[in-house]
This record gives C-alpha cells, sequence and structure tokens, in this order.
C-alpha cells in the first residue's frame, strides 16, 4: 500500500490513469514493515542534529582525526627484510617536498596571494582564523564530538612510478556575481515583460543566507522570474492565455493548471528568432553567446535553444558547466528559461603542481575530502578538461603521468548535457544540503594518537592503501567562501578503473583554507 | 523548536518517507537513512511550507538518496556528478512485477522516471509533486503528462 491511502488522500485522480496504476502495482516497498523502525527515529534525529554543531564542522573534524590516523598508520613500526619502512617513507617525503620546492620556485613573479577562500565562515559569521571561530569551534568540540559520525575506512594514496614530477601552468577563471543581481533580474524581468514585487522565493532551500533568493510575479499561477544564488528562471505556463489546450480529459487535479497538449506544432519562433532572444537575455544575465555555440531543438510540444558557456582558453573552448535554455510552447510563446547571473573573469595563467605533488596533496586533510558537489567546499564539479586547453603545462597531456594518461582522458566516462533538451531547466545543484554524508555511526575502539586523545571513544578506521597509476587533467568547479564560483585546473587520481579523488591542481597559496 | 515537538509534528511522516527510501534503496538502509532525512529537516525546519511538509520531505529524501547513489556509484564513475540525481526507484525493483513495464521504465529519463514515481507510488497532487521537485505546478503537471505519455507510449512498443 502506498502513501495515496495513508495520508494525503487526494491522489485518486493521479492514478486513475492506467500508466499510472500499473506503475504503482509494482510498488517496490510492497514487502517493507515500515513499523519495525525504531519509533523515535524522527526524535532521535532531530535530537542528534540539535546537538551537532554543524554537519561541515563535524566532516572537518573527521578529516583531521582520520588524517593522524593516517599519520600513525605511516609511523607504526614496519619491517621488511631488516629495513624500517618508515625510513623508505621518509626518503619519499622527501622528494614529494623537493618538488613542491620547485614548483614554488617556478612561480617567479607571479603572486601567491591568496585568490579566494574556502574557509568555512559563511554559516557563523565569524573570519575561520579568529578568536572568536576558535572559541565557537572548541564550544561545538565539547558539545558535539561524541555525535561525530567517523569513517571506518580511510584511504591512503601512493603514487606509482608512472607519475610525473613536472609542474607547468594554467588558466583559473572566477565566475563573480554580478554587483547587482537583482538589478540584472529586474532587466530580464522588463525584457519578458515580468512584473512585480520581488520577494523571498516560496520553496528556497539554499543554505546561504544572503536574500539572494527571489522573485518576481506577474500574475500568481501565470508567470514568474525567481533567481536563488547565482541562478535564474523564468516560467510562463498560462494555459488560455497564451492559447493552449486544455485537456479534457486529464485528472481534475491537472485541469486545475490547465493540462497543456500538443496542438498543431506552428514551427515557431523560428529557429533565427529564437536565438536573437536567447543571446539578448543571456547578455543581460551577463554572458554573450554565438549563436553557432547554440543547440536547437523542436518537437509537437514546442521547440528550445540551449547551450553550455564556454570559455576561450587559449584559442581552446573550456565547458564551465553553466548550462542556459529557453523553452516556447508549440505557438512560439517563450515558456520557460533559466540561467546563471554573472560574469566570467579570467584570472590569468599560475603554476600547477605535478601529478605526484597531487598525490600528496590528496594525503592532506588540507585538500582531502570530497570537492564535488555537495561538500563543505560545496558547487565543486570536476569536467574532463578537453585536450590542448592545459597545452601551456603540466596540467595538460604532456604532464599527466603514464603514457596511457592521454587515452585515458579521452576515455572518461563524461555525461555530457545534451546540446538540446527537453527540460527546460536543469537543476545545478542536486544536493543543497551541503556536505556528503558521513560514514557509519563508530563503534567503540581505539583512541586516535594524538592531540585529541581526551575524545574517547573511537572507532578504529582501517587505512587503506591505493596506488594512484594514472592521473587525468580535469577543470573543477569550487564555490567559494563568498559564493563565488571558480574554475580552476585539477588532478583526477585514479587506480585502474576506478577514481579515488579530485584535487585542484593549482601551487599552494592561491586557495586559502 | 524543540527534538520533541519536531517528533510531534513530524512522527506522522516516518511511515511514507520510510516507504518512499524503501521503493529506491537497500531496505537495510531504510532505517539510516530515514534518520538522515529528519536530522536535516530538522536543521532546515523553517523552509517547510505549511500544509507541504510531506512533499518537502519527499524532496530532502530525494537528495539523500541522490547523495547515496553518488558515493556508491563515485568510486567507478569520475562524473557521475554530472548526472540528473536519480532518484526513482529502479527497474529492476519494478521487474519483479511487471518485466515489461521494467523495460519500459528503464528507457525513461531520471527526471521522467522520477516524477512517475511521485505520482504512482507515493500518490501525490500536481501541486505537491511541484513543492516536491521544486518546480511549478503548471511545469509539474506538464512534465507529469508528458512522462506519463511517453511510458504509455513505451508500454505499446
Amino acid at each position: 500500500m502506498n502513501e495515496k491511502n495513508e495520508n494525503l488522500g487526494s491522489a485518486d485522480d493521479t492514478t486513475s490513469d492506467a500508466v499510472l496504476a500499473r506503475v504503482s502495482a509494482t510498488d517496490p516497498a510492497a514487502g517493507f514493515d515500515a513499523n519495525a523502525l525504531s519509533a523515535t527515529l524522527v526524535e532521535e534525529a532531530a535530537a542528534r542534529a540539535a546537538s551537532t554543531p554543524s554537519r561541515s564542522f563535524a566532516n572537518r573534524q573527521t578529516w583531521r582525526f582520520a588524517s593522524k590516523l593516517a599519520e600513525a598508520y605511516q609511523a607504526r613500526p614496519r619491517f621488511v627484510l631488516g629495513t624500517s619502512v618508515g625510513a623508505v617513507a621518509s626518503v619519499a617525503a622527501f622528494a614529494v617536498l623537493g618538488s613542491v620546492a620547485l614548483n614554488g620556485g617556478l612561480t617567479g613573479n607571479q603572486s601567491v596571494n591568496p585568490l579566494f577562500s574556502v574557509a568555512e565562515n559563511s554559516n557563523s559569521g565569524l573570519a575561520a582564523n579568529s578568536t572568536e571561530s576558535k572559541l565557537a569551534e572548541d564550544s561545538a568540540i565539547a558539545g558535539g564530538v561524541n555525535d561525530m559520525m567517523l569513517p571506518f575506512v580511510t584511504n591512503h594514496y601512493i603514487a606509482s612510478s608512472g607519475l610525473s614530477s613536472d609542474g607547468g601552468s594554467a588558466h583559473i577563471y572566477q565566475i563573480a556575481a554580478l554587483a547587482d543581481p537583482k538589478a540584472a533580474l529586474e532587466k530580464i524581468a522588463d525584457e519578458l515583460n515580468v512584473q512585480g514585487e520581488l520577494r523571498k522565493g516560496q520553496y528556497s532551500t539554499l543554505t546561504s543566507l544572503k536574500d539572494e533568493s527571489a522573485s518576481l510575479e506577474n500574475v500568481p499561477g501565470q508567470s514568474s522570474i525567481s533567481m536563488s544564488d547565482k541562478n535564474w528562471w523564468y516560467s510562463a505556463w498560462q494555459g488560455e492565455s497564451k492559447d493552449m489546450n486544455c485537456d479534457n480529459e486529464a485528472p481534475a487535479s491537472e485541469k486545475d493548471s490547465c493540462m497543456f497538449v500538443p496542438g498543431e506544432s506552428t514551427a515557431k519562433p523560428a529557429k533565427a528568432d529564437a536565438f536573437a532572444q536567447f543571446i539578448k537575455v543571456m547578455k543581460i544575465s551577463g554572458f554573450d553567446f554565438d549563436s553557432k555555440d547554440l543547440g536547437f531543438y523542436r518537437e509537437h510540444f514546442g521547440s528550445s535553444v540551449s547551450a553550455e558557456y564556454t570559455i576561450n582558453a587559449d584559442g581552446q573552448k573550456v565547458n564551465t558547466g553553466l548550462f542556459f535554455s529557453m523553452w516556447f510552447d508549440a505557438s512560439g510563446n517563450l515558456v520557460s528559461a533559466g540561467g546563471t547571473l554573472g560574469t566570467v573573469i579570467d584570472k590569468g595563467s599560475f603554476t600547477t603542481i605535478s601529478a605526484k605533488d597531487a598525490i600528496a596533496r590528496a594525503n592532506d586533510e588540507k585538500w582531502s575530502g570530497y570537492w564535488g558537489m555537495g561538500s563543505s567546499r560545496s558547487g565543486g564539479i570536476a569536467y574532463d578538461m578537453k585536450s590542448g586547453a592545459a597545452s601551456d603545462g603540466a596540467a595538460g597531456s604532456d604532464g599527466v603521468s603514464s603514457s596511457d594518461s592521454v587515452e585515458a582522458i579521452a576515455g572518461v566516462a563524461v555525461d555530457p548535457m545534451p546540446v538540446a533538451t527537453a527540460e527546460p531547466y536543469v537543476e545545478a545543484t542536486p544536493e543543497p544540503y551541503g556536505e556528503p554524508t558521513a560514514a557509519p555511526a563508530p563503534g567503540k575502539g581505539d583512541v586516535m594518537p594524538g592531540e585529541v586523545t581526551s575524545v574517547e571513544p573511537q572507532p578504529s578506521p582501517s587505512i587503506q592503501e591505493i596506488t594512484i597509476d594514472k592521473v587525468t587533467v580535469v577543470w573543477m568547479q569550487i564555490l567559494d567562501s563568498t559564493g563565488n564560483t571558480w574554475i580552476v585546473p585539477g588532478y583526477a587520481l585514479w587506480s585502474g578503473e576506478n577514481m579515488y579523488a579530485q584535487v585542484p591542481a593549482i601551487q599552494d597559496g592561491l586557495i586559502e583554507f | 523548536m524543540t527534538p520533541a515537538e519536531f517528533s510531534a509534528i513530524y512522527r506522522q511522516y516516518q511511515t511514507p518517507i520510510a516507504k518512499f527510501l524503501a521503493r529506491r534503496v537497500e531496505f537495510g538502509e531504510v532505517e539510516d537513512l530515514c534518520s538522515e532525512v529528519f536530522e536535516i529537516a530538522w536543521t532546515k525546519r523553517s523552509q517547510a511550507a505549511e500544509g507541504f511538509e510531506l512533499p518537502w520531505l519527499y524532496r530532502i529524501a530525494s537528495f539523500v538518496i541522490a547523495n547515496s547513489r553518488r558515493k556508491t556509484a563515485g568510486r567507478s564513475r569520475l562524473f557521475s556528478t554530472l548526472s540528473i540525481a536519480d532518484h526513482a526507484p529502479s527497474a529492476e525493483s519494478i521487474a519483479i512485477a511487471d518485466i515489461a513495464l521494467a523495460d519500459a521504465w528503464r528507457k525513461l529519463s531520471a527526471a521522467e522516471r522520477g516524477i512517475l514515481a511521485l505520482a504512482a507510488f507515493e500518490g501525490l497532487r500536481v501541486d505537491q509533486i511541484a513543492a516536491s521537485l521544486g518546480l511549478t505546478p503548471n511545469a509539474a503537471s506538464i512534465r507529469l503528462h508528458r512522462a506519463r505519455t511517453k511510458l504509455a507510449e513505451l508500454l505499446k512498443d
């Protein structure tokens, strides 16, 4: 039995449809006994969340803890053929550090002032290194450490002999917020003839509290334009007012919103007209497009224009992961649009670290962790760096470790966005809840060595050694502490067919932690 | 609001959320993920729109599932983050009851499976689906119609 019979009580109209009924009949939860769950699950979950300082904070502590364990693991007495492995490890570490130092020397007169910060100060409003911040952190440790969920398995990465020690250079780009994004939104609204007052979005799930979520509604339920963070979207499904057809056979609930059914396509708008409107509106949002970069798709429901914004880096097009789209109904009326408000700034060319240094960086708690979406360094997406995009340095194919790495880049399984999509708006961040989910709850175990020995009991995670045999170069999107997005070169670390980590390849000092 | 007060309001949604999860993950994972959903709900409780608490919880649950699946897949698929999050029941789970439907279900996009599942399994109204997916009711209605039409056509094949 599904929920329609339990407490929603209003689904008969939708499930009366034969197709939905057939789907409903296959309910995968049919054999699930929900009564077997703890009766106090909700209250316990709320209490646990209430006593945990913040998920990002706990996650950061988790990495600190894991790093200490990794250090202890490396320092443990081991003897192979009578030689201390610890001594060998020291030599290897020196070699890596030497490489880093060499890279630092190569930077020459290049500035190493931080370009941006990923310090987690946005939630508390305190500077990351301020006394207040540390006091708050200490207090949080005392109050929430017992609720931390620590990993049972920690990866320790080892560079294979085939990895390169050469550094290089690559460009860094900032997708900066517009000085007045709301003004831009209002200009787009004017262009699309939407009027009204800016107000907080009803269903905003943003964690950012910069009053970035707002919307304009012309007539409720008819047309609206909204923004949250740096994304904006427009919706104007107007039913009869735009000469759509109402489906008289549609279920009652869908009649309320005038079910759209395809009429005879008028082949409107013309492709050139659609492109012109797309380019005009997106220019207001801060992004210039050329018609040759746009995709066009037409079906009996209507047509759409979509494009991913690309950066021209040394003659190479680099994807940014910023997608823009417009969707027209069968009569040629604009019914949906969306994109980003911002501007792309080329911050210049910067030194990149070597593939071997990337391994060391992946083992460094400061850099380790998941840079992808949903992490405390949220917003990150790694893209396959197009061949030649970093040809001016080690981040390019020459700088990539083993001989098969170039092939590996071409062979990476990227899920490309379709040039034309039936979806008028693609949600760019499916994980608005921030940090990665913590690992299973700890059991009782060993006490961590080092500075947090007062914390007990602690679990005893195992260390998994992974030899990285190749790296591929990627572009990484990183969201900084102020909400701006950066596109930086990075390395994806592979062992066999599995990718284990991604780390930025830019030199030390450019990112403030 | 205290955790107890929160529980008094949200306890009624435990079973629907647990079943939502059970349709999409292994039964053994349900309790942990369910706890995670309500942990997140607690931290973001001020964002719940009155009357739309359950769709809002479904939305959270869908992200939790997507995170869980992404982590599982992430070790072997570098660019899984680029995929549209798929939090609908799998075709395999449906195949147990209806093999032909499972074949058609597999051919739908993640977004199409997601919206159909909310209507068919969770039994949500269009406005509730809209809230769950962060869409306008009209957009949800249209997407549901299109997904249902597509599934019907696939079932004819």
